[in-house]
């Protein structure tokens, strides 16, 4: 009995914490060499599907990052409910990122980063910049399946920090982990689909989304 | 040289007049006080600063001024009839919020503005004692259905 209290006001109390995100999706999130992807800049309250149009003023830092020091600009077109754009990768791993800058401010308010593997050539080394806040998953992404443990950094300019992350399920539901300095945060794969992952650092925040594969798709 | 003597004339007379067309559409300024104001801020009080303000007059639909709130999350503008205005904010990150300002002699539009909103403190007081109300009484019944 008094595990139920618990467990529901936990329910209860933890709600209001995952109940408004932003992220960037990638559609497909395993394209073929050179095929074209189509981004979506979203937020609100389910995830992946947007609700709130992000303030066009605010929107900055969109770019897709890749192997070698590569990168692609890509200009987000208004939607109803989210900014969208298409891009066309070459092989390797990309950070499809954008962020939240306020007007005279010199950093942003936040980050949305989604990893995208193009052709196959997945690299784990290529899914962090070394800037602010960041979640980095230590194996590749694109060969998971449900049920794999993939340890996760939490990175201040390139430095291992500790904090809480948020992890919210394409499925529904959210789950907390706790990465230290020391040691990285360790999250169980779920079914395919996307997964939205979460910190907040000093009123600043990050956001990484990345997709289990579905099965038997090709790595 | 008599033939271009009224060319003369009229680029003179435009001369003359040019710098005197200029004060005419000129601005001057005054110092003004009063005025309504508006701070907005996020749970943890940082201010909501450069947000998006419209404000609608008693009744408009349409907003009658739109703006932006300054690096301290501050705005302020000045009523020009009486009734309840409505301050309309949005961060563009999906965080907005109206506020309601009531000016003049308006007292029946005053009955009109919404109740305040909780704040957070009291949803989570509010939401642990509704859980700890429904979870006694299942207790409570569980135990007198035990003792019959």
């Amino acid at each position: 009995m008094r595990l139920d209290v618990l467990a529901a006001a936990a329910a209860i109390l933890s709600s209001p914490a995952v109940a408004h995100e932003y992220w960037i999706v990638a559609e497909p999130a395993y394209p073929a060499a050179g095929a074209e992807i189509r981004l979506t800049l979203g937020s609100g309250h389910a995830f992946p599907k947007s609700e709130i149009l992000l303030g066009e003023k605010l929107l900055a830092g969109t770019s897709l990052s890749g192997p070698a020091g590569a990168a692609l600009a890509y200009v987000p077109k208004r939607g109803d409910a989210a900014w969208s754009a298409v891009a066309t990768p070459a092989a390797g791993a990309w950070r499809a990122e954008y962020a939240l800058q306020k007007p005279l401010q010199d950093a942003p308010v936040h980050r949305s980063r989604c990893l995208v593997v193009s052709g196959g050539k997945d690299d784990p080394a290529a899914y962090a910049d070394g800037k602010g806040i960041e979640i980095v998953p230590r194996r590749a992404v694109s060969g998971l399946r449900p049920g794999d443990v993939v340890p996760l950094d939490l990175r201040l300019d390139g430095a291992p920090a500790a904090g809480r992350i948020t992890v919210v399920a394409e499925k529904g539901g959210a789950t907390f982990l706790s990465a230290g300095k020391d040691r990285p945060a360790e999250w169980k794969a779920g079914a395919p689909g996307w997964y939205l992952f979460g910190v907040s650092h000093q009123g600043r925040t990050f956001s990484l989304s990345f997709r289990v594969p579905d099965a038997g798709a090709a790595p | 040289m008599i033939a271009g003597r009224p060319a003369l004339l009229a680029a003179a007379a435009w001369l003359a007049m040019a710098p005197v067309a200029a004060p005419a559409h000129g601005l001057h300024t005054a110092p003004l006080s009063g005025g309504e104001g508006v701070r907005v801020a996020y749970d943890d009080d940082e201010p909501a600063s450069f947000a998006d303000v419209q404000v609608f007059a008693p009744g408009g639909a349409q907003p009658v001024l739109t703006g932006v709130t300054d690096r301290n999350g501050c705005f302020l503008f000045r009523p020009d009839t009486a009734g309840v205005w409505k301050v309309s904010i949005d961060d563009g990150m999906g965080h907005g919020a109206p506020h309601f300002v009531t000016s003049g002699p308006a007292a029946s539009a005053t009955a009109a503005a919404p109740p305040p909103r909780r704040s957070k403190a009291q949803g989570v007081v509010t939401g642990l004692s509704l859980i700890f109300g429904v979870f006694g009484w299942a207790a409570f019944l569980r135990q007198r259905t035990k003792r019959g």
